[in-house]
């Protein structure tokens, strides 16, 4: 056959052309039309055609796999090009730098402290605690007149051991403050004294050294210690061999039989550093009923359920009450889960904070959309030319996805950051009342946590853009050169964003504002004392040299007279109580006139047992009858005591109680005189009004405590007044420590730290917040601004004012503003009374914050349009005009 | 340890010489290996082996009975020979002393 120089067949070239892979395309190709030309040669154009065929569909029959074949073998596999994507997402991102930035620095600044947040939240309220089958355990508390849970004497806790059968044990856990003795480093510790069976109720067995046995737990055998790992760490260079050593406590030689894990958390003392046997035995006086000062930790049986347990132990307190009625102010117990109820007073506002996270965390998801969404608008003819060459809309939507994750995934990493910087500040300044600190780290849930956040924020500012790329896609509009379309769904896509972002800001700030007037009115609460000037520091007093309450009332006299001494001193006592510092001191009172059918409803006072002029020192008022002198001090056959104000109503109502009698357990004489009646005082926290009190003289107590608080009045606090006071006080007797030196203003600041705490947060959040919703009213003005300039530029020359444009541009964004604050007022309205338990003296709805709130916001979209308002001002309308 | 494939392919880009783009490794795998493989799979096979390291290429010039597209030529880097001695040596050392008809008459 005479041919024609013979062609490869098309329909072959065409197919490899649209299958092969670019990096190979041409290299086989062009093979194959090489020996086309030699084959034709050869064997006839008929014979290399079919050839051609055949390896044009061999080759096509390989390209599903050449993808696999091609990749590094190390990279990534995601399929569908998801990698090539991501590899384009970055090189897109790089190319606008500012804008990748301002998303990442965004999306940062509200992942940080959501991390944080949750890594507190995670370890104090979600993460079980670190005891064997933890959700069994549970207090048990008595119920008092009010229906309050209180502790318990130890005969109730024995009758429970001994009764309530669901239960698998029982524990009493009493508090325990007892003083190291050591020449070189004496030390007051903190710690409890508990049943034998405390560590094996809770499933914790120690660490090195042996747990209580009944034996330890006998009158007389409780000589031994079980250390808590932290304190074995700092006092003994954790040295093993201090198992079988000696410490002297309170001047008793104790003998160390075992360290507790590290993994150990005390949820009754969060600072416990040693334990001891309890050994009570329900014959002793101080196990009776009344006794209230025990803490019951049980485990419920395994298969029982809690409300099973609960009912038996109502029953049980019902006949405990017929038997012994002058022992109990009401029947009924409490049984509580111990993490949810150790952690009731401070999940409020651990919520709360965490609550204000997320919001933050939304309205920078919001901004990051709204930047996404501008930035789409630009990219409108890029778009349109890709949809235009046969992209499918899928792709497209996959690429913004992938640009999302990008910017996601670095928001987050860099949050990340931020937020493992920022934890350890707020871990050291959260109270320490709140339990498993020590625990709180960024760990997997809180990893796992934020990588559900980077998803959701790569599908949100991912998905939005494109849902409106793919719209103007199926218009064409683009690249017909019409008006943007996105121009109209996206800018009320933006808008929304925007009047979103103000409604959260507003709820954030109203809240801000809620609990700066309630940090501010509790502030402003009279504690009945005046904190001005006043040092205050615990002294304590343990060993041989004070056996005697004589010796140790002498330690008192000279540290008062000591620091008296101090040039600027104007005045020294000390007191077993220390108001707003969380000391517990209560006693049932009974007046001789008044008697009670049921001694067990006497109304509880603070007890203050005083040396030296305590009520004068911290300037408490005497509303009636005269101070405590240092004549009463000596007197102590004939006592006379002062009451508060609060008790004297609660015992009398209107009568003047001047020298009636009253009966205060453990005083010496069965019957005090009361001489005065002074002011309430704040003595558990500013917000609770209890101020039911009595005042008597240490020596008129059947015992000297081995500690008190100094309080120390001077003409003018300085930090060198605060030394000197210190070393003239430690320098009575430098074998017993001297510690929380501290001023009382500090006390009343700390009682509030949990509050100030909520609010420094809430205030950061709510600027932030506020900053984030002006950038983006900022941003949607200045584009519309941009977008409408041939509009301007028109009514200009028609002769619009630049007032009339001025007000053009702030009418828009106060609409969105207006929008905004109302949907957030209606938010404010559902959701502030969550805060409820962290307000004082307003309301959760309280109009002047919610106005306030609302008028700030205001100002700042004000502000935010400015900007965008000059520039539209200063279009001149022959530019805009010929544009 | 390579693959047959693989093994078939390095060979021939070496017998190949300066000259290894597609036309000529896939005559002279017909040649001596006396296996027709298609194009298609020789790709695939030198993109693996690139993948690994085993090989690099260039583009080399573009002629007008190519339809004026590039050849791609492909080269042996030392992990590549390394892996060709390692696979050689290996069947060597499989097949010593066995009377499988390979010995010299």
């Amino acid at each position: 056959m005479t041919h024609s120089p013979a062609t490869p067949p098309p329909r072959a070239l065409r197919l490899l052309e649209r299958l092969l892979p670019a990096e190979v395309r041409d290299a086989l190709t062009g093979d194959l039309i090489e020996t086309f030309a030699r084959t034709a040669d050869a064997r006839g154009p008929r014979a290399a055609r079919l050839r051609f065929w055949a390896e044009a569909l061999g080759a096509a029959w390989q390209c599903g796999t050449w993808r696999t074949a091609l990749a590094k073998p190390s990279g990534l596999h995601l399929g569908f090009g998801l990698t090539d994507d991501l590899r384009y997402a970055v090189r897109v991102l790089r190319r606008a730098p500012a804008f990748a930035a301002l998303c990442i620095v965004t999306l940062a600044l509200a992942i940080g402290p959501t991390t944080a947040i949750v890594s507190v939240v995670d370890a104090v309220l979600v993460r079980p605690l670190p005891y064997n089958d933890p959700s069994r355990i549970a207090f048990v508390w008595e119920k008092d007149e009010t229906g309050r849970p209180v502790t318990m004497g130890y005969s109730t806790i024995e009758d429970i051991r001994a009764n309530a059968t669901m239960l698998a044990s029982v524990a009493a856990v009493g508090s325990w403050q007892t003083i190291l003795s050591d020449p070189a480093n004496p030390a007051r510790l903190t710690g409890s004294r508990v049943s034998w069976n405390y560590f094996r109720t809770l499933g914790v067995a120690p660490a090195l050294g042996r747990d209580f046995t009944p034996d330890d737990d006998r009158p007389g055998h409780t000589r031994v210690v079980v250390l808590t790992h932290g304190f074995w760490a700092a006092r003994y260079g954790s040295n093993r061999r201090v198992i079988g050593s000696t410490m002297t406590l309170d001047g008793n030689p104790y003998t160390v039989v075992g360290v507790l894990p590290s993994s150990f958390d005390d949820m009754i003392q969060h600072d416990a550093e040693v334990f001891s046997p309890l050994g009570y035995v329900v014959t002793q006086p101080w196990s009776c009923r009344t006794c209230r000062h025990l803490t019951a930790v049980a485990r419920v049986r395994d298969t029982v359920p809690f409300a099973r347990a609960r009912a038996q132990l109502n029953q049980l307190s019902a006949q405990l009450v017929r038997a012994h009625p002058t022992d109990y102010p009401a029947a009924g117990m409490f049984l509580t889960p111990m993490q949810q109820d150790a952690t009731r007073a401070s999940r409020p506002a651990l919520l709360a904070i965490l609550g204000a996270a997320i919001l933050v965390l939304l309205i920078a998801l919001a901004n990051v959309a709204n930047l996404q969404l501008a930035r789409g608008m630009r990219r409108d003819d890029e778009f349109a030319v890709r949809i235009a060459l046969g992209a499918r809309p899928g792709r497209l939507t996959q690429q913004l996805l992938a640009e999302g994750l990008v910017i996601a995934a670095a928001g987050g990493a860099l949050g990340l950051a931020l937020g493992g910087a920022v934890l350890p500040v707020l871990v050291a300044r959260l109270p320490r009342t709140i339990p498993r600190l020590d625990a709180v780290r960024l760990d997997r849930p809180v990893l796992a946590c934020v990588a559900f956040i980077v998803i959701a924020v790569a599908i949100v500012t991912g998905l939005v853009p494109a849902r409106l790329a793919r719209r103007r896609a199926i218009d064409g509009a683009a690249l017909r050169g019409g008006a943007r379309l996105t121009g109209k769904a996206g800018a009320a896509t933006r808008s929304m964003l925007v009047v979103g972002e103000v409604a959260l800001a507003l709820l954030l700030a109203a809240s801000a504002g809620l609990l700066a007037r309630s940090l501010t009115n509790l502030l402003a609460v009279d504690p009945g004392f005046d904190p001005a000037n006043v040092i205050t520091m615990r002294i304590a007093s343990s060993g041989p040299a004070y056996r005697t309450d004589a010796a140790t009332l002498e330690y008192r006299r000279r540290a008062i007279s000591a620091a008296r001494d101090v040039p600027g001193v104007l005045d020294a006592a000390t007191s077993t109580s220390l108001p707003l510092s969380g000391d517990l001191d209560r006693y049932g009172i009974t007046a001789e006139d008044k008697p009670l059918a049921n001694p067990a409803l006497a109304p509880y006072a603070t007890g203050y047992r005083v040396n030296g002029d305590f009520v004068r020192t911290m300037r408490i008022h005497v509303l009636a009858g005269r101070d405590l002198t240092a004549q009463d001090a000596r007197d102590s056959a004939a006592p006379v005591v002062l009451v508060s104000d609060a008790l004297a109503r609660s015992i009398w109502g209107g009568e003047s109680p001047l020298g009636k009698l009253i009966h205060v357990p453990n005083a010496r004489a069965q019957w005090a005189r009361v001489a005065g009646v002074v002011g309430d005082v704040r003595h558990a926290s500013l917000d609770i009004d209890d101020g039911r009190a009595i005042y008597l003289s240490e020596p008129a107590w059947s015992w000297a405590n081995d500690e008190a608080a100094l309080v120390v009045r001077t003409r003018a606090n300085s930090p060198a007044l605060v030394r000197a006071v210190h070393s003239a006080v430690a320098a009575v007797d430098p074998s017993q420590p001297v510690t929380e030196l501290r001023t009382m203003d500090a006390v009343v600041s700390r009682s509030t730290a949990q509050r100030q705490l909520a609010l420094v947060l809430f205030a950061s959040f709510a600027v932030l917040a506020m900053a984030l919703a002006a950038a983006g009213i900022y941003g949607v003005l200045a584009g519309s601004v941009a977008e409408r300039t041939r509009e301007i530029g028109l009514r200009g020359a028609l002769g619009a004012t630049p007032g009339d444009l001025l007000m053009l541009v702030v009418r828009h964004g106060l609409r969105l503003a207006g929008v905004g604050v109302v949907i957030g007022l209606a938010g404010a309205l559902a959701t502030t009374r969550f805060l409820r338990a962290l307000l004082f003296g307003v309301g959760p709805t309280d109009p002047w914050m919610l106005g306030g709130a609302a008028a700030g916001l205001f100002v700042i979209a004000a502000v935010a349009c400015a900007v965008p308002a000059w520039r539209a001002v200063r279009v001149d309308p022959v530019t805009a005009l010929r544009e | 340890m390579l693959g047959d494939l693989e093994q078939v392919v390095l060979l021939a880009v070496l017998q190949a010489g300066d000259n290894a783009y597609g036309v000529p490794v896939q005559a002279e795998i017909r040649r001596r290996a006396r296996r027709t493989l298609t194009l298609g799979t020789i790709y695939k096979t030198l993109a693996r082996l690139e993948a690994k390291g085993f090989v690099a290429s260039r583009l080399g010039e573009s002629t007008a009975e190519r339809g004026g597209r590039a050849k791609r030529y492909y080269t042996l880097t030392p992990a590549g020979r390394q892996a060709v001695r390692g696979s050689l040596a290996a069947l060597r050392r499989m097949s010593a002393g066995l009377d499988v008809g390979l010995q010299a008459p």
